[in-house]
Parts: C-alpha cells; structure tokens; sequence
C-alpha cells in the first residue's frame, strides 16, 4: 500500500482533494460526515502520507474545529471530539498542541452561542443536520413556510443543495435547463453545472418559477421513470417514495395538468432524451390548452 | 461472519437511562455506528448509546428486528416500514428520526424524515410552531421580511389546519 503511494508524488493529495473534505465541513449537514472522515483519515493513514499531505490534514483538522460554534448540534461536538482524539493519535508534539487548543478555544465559544441562543423549550429541537434532512422531503411551499418559523429553520431551509435538488425536479427536462434559454438570468453557466458550487439554486429555482407558469405544477402528478408509471406526489417524491436499494429515491419529473392529457392520449411521455423538435410541438399544444382551464379556474 | 453457523451472535444494547436490550448482531448491524463498533472489535461487552432513550431504543429494535426478517424483497420492506410508522405520535416520530441519525440507519431516518414532513406539509407557520414548541425568534420586521421573500411560493395555496 505503502509503496503505491510512492509511486508518483501528487496522486495522494490530488485524490485528497477530490474528497473535498474542507468544503463539506463548511456546510452543516455535511459537517459531522467530513468530521469523522478527516479523523479516520488521521488515524489510519496520517503516519503513511506525504509530508504536504500530512500538513493539509492537520490544516483541515483545525479548520473544522474553528468551525464548531457555527455548528449547533450535538452530533457536531461529539465527532469534533472524537476527531480531537484522532488528531492526539496521530499529530506530533507541536501541531497536537495547536489542534488541542483551537478545540478548546471552538468548545467554549460553542458553549457560549448554545447558552444565547436556546431557550428552555427548544432544547428538543431537532439538530440542523437533521432538520435539513427532513426539510428534503417538502415541497416548495412547505419549505418556504418551513423558513418563517424561527431563524434556525430559516437558516436549514435555505440550504443550497435542497433548492437545488427541488430544481432538478421542476426543471430538469424544461427549457430552461436545456436549451440554455433564460440560464444567464440566474448566473447558472455550463461550466458551473457540471460541480454545482457556487450557484445559488434558491434564487435561480425562484427565477425559473416564476418564469414559468406556476399553474404548470398544480397537478400534483409526477412521471416516475423507475416506477414507468404516472403517480401522485407526496414529499417531492413518487408514491412508492424510497428505493433502498441503493439508498436513493425515485427519479420524477413533475408533470402539468396537459401533460397528463398528453399521457392519457400518447402513454408514459419518454424520458427527456427525445429531440428538440418534439418538445417545441408540446410546448405548442401546452399553450392551448391551458387557455381553456385558466379561463375556468380563473 | 459469514463463517459462523449455529447459534447467532446477540449484542447488548444500553439507553441513556441504562435499559439493556438483547439483539441479535444480524438486526442491530442496521445500524452503521453499530456495525462499525463490531467491525472496529468494539461491541464485546455492552454498547452504551448515550444519545437514546429506552423507549425510543425499543421501537427502534422492533423495527430492526422487523425488517431485518424480510428477505431481501424491497415492497415487502416498505410495507412493513408503513405500518411499523403508521401508529406513531409525533413526539415517538421526532425521538426516532434523532435516534435513527444517530444511530446512522439510512432507511428508517428516511422514511421517519418523509413522515415528519409528511406531518408539516401545507401547513401555517403558526401550526408547525405549535406542533414543534417552537418559539417564535423573529422581530416583526424580520418575520414580515422572511415573508415578503417566500411570497412568489405561494400564490392560490391554501394551508389546512386540521389534526
């Protein structure tokens, strides 16, 4: 193992970097999962690593512990803890000293933010990693209502990769996203899609949404292409929900009221790979049609 | 592990208020902590789970148990899940989804999760509040300013307040 690593000089720190174990601290859903990676890494591997590695990973370390008051859950202290005892593992004299004293510094300034910020009753509120878990299987409304409740929600419910996961299922297989119409408003170029950071998906969903006819999504119905059935949609998912198999859920694109017409007419409408020219057609006949329930709803 | 044949390996389980619970290694590796105490050699005497309460402990092990004796038959799974979810309070459902975290079991935090959403989905900000005892910590002008940015969200949606 050891002699792989010797092989050629940047692969290790090239590979560690692909992790993006620094950027994934930084968010609070992912803190506690990038926590314990970095103190598995420094127990089993510090010893093995490049000298540059090995300054990176005590870097990172202290970084995520000056990290820590930002952090208001439980779980985050516990796996700065165990990371803290991982870094007294495998850190030599001196930079063990630093890494022990920034957690002390990160602890009693974490102690410090809990005692301001929490009231007796929210002591059961669920932690941020959590909340933000939940507030994935709400759909916009909700979650917009989810951001009014108190200042700890608001701040799960704008977490980017939520909108951004409720974008990919609003607009996905839209225009928008794929003729490139109308992107440039939102800042989303091809270069940032392919990693996705750096965009602010709240705002660029809020663009698209309101760009495209809102009565387009209030027929609660989705096309899951893994169930190769239309369905209703209950928490932004499919109503077979989860597929554990491989821990992810069902892939749906939300369908509108014509399109459901479209279905009843045509069967299950083919995945987004059809050529240009068919979705001008639909885009065409989407419009007339919805001439005629808009007068009525109106 | 595959190795072994005759009587399975049970482990020991304790609450945060010291309740022990037997279960069977098979069951309780569902748990990712847990599978990695018994991989790291850690699980030999009793595990101690510091962030669980003995009742919530005990629906969680049921649900192990439970789905641990499906086969490998992923509606049959759910179904199970469904039910095992259906007959639990709100107050069980917010204990579970923090133990399930915890305890880092995909399956049971997603379906807990789904649920809880479920609960909160197309609800007023004043129920949710109610529901979660959350205290409202905006000023009014802060409330009215987080507001103002979700209006484009709701337009012709009505929230229902019922159960």
């Amino acid at each position: 193992m050891g002699a792989q690593y010797l092989e050629t000089k940047d692969e290790p720190i090239e590979n560690y970097r692909i992790l993006k174990v620094k950027e994934s601290l930084s968010k609070p859903f992912q803190y506690v999962l990038a926590c314990k990676e970095l103190s598995f890494l420094l127990k089993n591997g510090y010893s093995q690593f490049p000298k540059y590695l090995q300054s990176l990973l005590f870097h990172d370390t202290v970084f995520a512990f000056t990290l820590l008051p930002e952090m208001p859950t439980q779980s985050a202290i516990s796996a700065a803890n165990s990371l803290l005892q991982s870094a007294e593992y495998a850190l030599p004299k001196q930079k063990r000293a630093i890494a022990v004293k920034e957690y002390k510094h990160a602890i009693v300034a974490s102690k410090r933010k809990s005692r301001t910020n929490q009231h007796d009753e929210d002591l059961t509120l669920p932690p941020q990693d959590v909340l933000v878990h939940i507030f994935s299987f709400l759909d916009v409304q909700s979650l917009a209502s989810a951001s009014e409740v108190c200042r700890s929600w608001n701040s799960a419910a704008c977490e980017n990769h939520l909108w951004k996961s409720l974008y990919v299922i609003y607009f996905s297989n839209s225009d928008v996203v794929t003729k490139g119409g109308g992107v440039k408003n939102h800042r989303v170029t091809k270069n940032e899609d392919n990693s996705g950071i750096g965009i602010d998906w709240r705002r660029a969903f809020k663009s698209s949404y309101k760009e495209t006819c809102r009565r387009k999504f209030k027929s609660h119905r989705g096309c899951c292409y893994r169930c190769r059935s239309i369905v209703w949609i209950s928490s932004n998912q499919c109503c077979n929900k989860l597929d554990l198999k491989d821990g992810s859920r069902h892939q749906i694109k939300l369908l509108s009221a014509p399109q459901i017409v479209d279905y009843i007419f045509g069967g299950m409408p083919v995945q987004e790979s059809s050529s240009d020219s068919d979705s001008d057609i639909e885009d065409d006949s989407f419009l007339k049609l919805w001439a005629f329930p808009r007068q009525i709803s109106g | 592990m595959a190795a072994e044949t005759g009587t399975p390996t049970t482990l020991t389980l304790k609450s945060n208020d010291d309740e022990l619970f037997s279960v069977a290694e098979s069951a309780a590796i569902l748990s990712v902590t847990i599978r990695n105490m018994v991989e790291d050699g850690c699980a030999g005497g009793v595990i101690p789970l510091d962030n669980v309460d003995g009742k919530t402990l005990a629906s969680v092990i049921t649900y192990m148990n439970g789905i641990s004796a499906i086969p490998a038959d992923e509606e049959k799974k759910k179904s199970y899940r469904d039910k095992f979810l259906s007959d639990k309070d709100f107050e069980t459902l917010a204990d579970m989804v923090l133990a399930a975290n915890y305890l880092n079991m995909s399956c049971l935090m997603d379906a807990v999760s789904a649920k809880i959403a479920q609960v909160m989905e197309k609800k007023s900000v004043g129920w949710v509040r109610r529901k979660f005892g959350i205290e409202n910590d905006y000023t009014p002008e802060e409330e009215a300013a987080v507001k103002e940015e979700h209006k484009w969200t709701f337009e012709g949606v009505e929230t229902d307040d019922d159960n």
